[in-house]
């Protein structure tokens, strides 16, 4: 490392003090998109916060002025299927407990109950429901989550369809079976591309 | 995509829905933890390494 790269690294107050402020405005959004993720209001927020950790640790990396409302929210999706590796086999899958207690939603028109949205969200293969909550909750561009999931705009806007319509059939009939094959199918293909970003770093 | 106007309608209410979710979360108050994060980072960016202690 030459002089002059390693005085770049070197923290500069000025910038760290703008960096913080940026990344206080976006704890709001790192909680609820960490909420969307796990559905668990602590499991989220010790996510949330090893995510803020995270991104100071990484902050001379960061290239002010870029959107690091995408940044971060990459490192938390990072970080969630990282712990979720290590989780996910001993623990229940989340959507046996919500078929348990979700029934059967009579009138399809009527406000949905955040309660019954978050249990069906459970339900959903965890990169429909990732896809579902950057877009259809938190209002990001296709090109944005593309850029945050690490796959194509194409893929995403299936995965947000195919959630959609997924969701309202749990929804509406209360009775949603997933696919058990093609729920471990695409855990296994979003851990393999977790270790891709690992290695790559 | 062609849908049946009930299934259209289902949609409008988890679209509605989902936002609603992630207000509810968004606009809480930050807890306290966060802020102790925040303010462990001043004290950090004062170290000459800047790193943040555990």
């Amino acid at each position: 490392v030459s002089d002059a790269a390693r005085t770049l690294k070197v923290s500069d107050p000025a910038r760290d003090r703008v960096f913080k402020a940026e990344l206080t405005k976006l704890i709001p959004q790192l909680r609820a998109f960490a909420r969307g993720l796990t559905g668990d209001p602590t499991a989220a927020d010790d996510l949330a916060q090893e995510v803020m950790l995270k991104a100071w640790m990484a902050r001379d990396s960061f290239d002010m002025g870029t959107n690091m409302k995408a940044w971060t929210f990459m490192i938390l999706r990072n970080q969630f299927y990282s712990e979720k590796r290590r989780s996910w086999r001993q623990s229940p899958l989340d959507q046996e407990v919500a078929e348990r207690t979700l029934e059967a939603h009579e009138n399809p028109s009527a406000p949905l109950e955040l309660n019954e949205l978050r249990m069906g969200l459970a339900m959903l293969p965890v990169v429909q429901r990732e896809a579902l909550i950057l877009i259809g909750a938190g209002g990001m561009a296709y090109e944005e989550a593309a850029q945050i999931c690490g796959c194509a705009v194409g893929t995403v806007k299936s995965r947000v369809s195919r959630a959609r319509e997924a969701l309202a059939k749990i929804l509406s009939q209360g009775d949603f079976v997933r696919d058990g094959a093609s729920a471990s199918e695409a855990m296994g293909d979003i851990l393999a591309q977790a270790d891709r970003l690992t290695k790559s770093r | 995509m062609i849908q049946s106007p009930k299934n259209k309608f289902d949609q409008q209410a988890i679209g509605e829905g989902l936002r609603r979710m992630f207000e509810e979360v968004a606009s809480e108050p930050t807890p306290d933890e966060f802020l102790d994060i925040l303010r462990r980072f001043e004290d950090a960016a004062q170290d000459s390494d800047g790193e943040v202690k555990q």
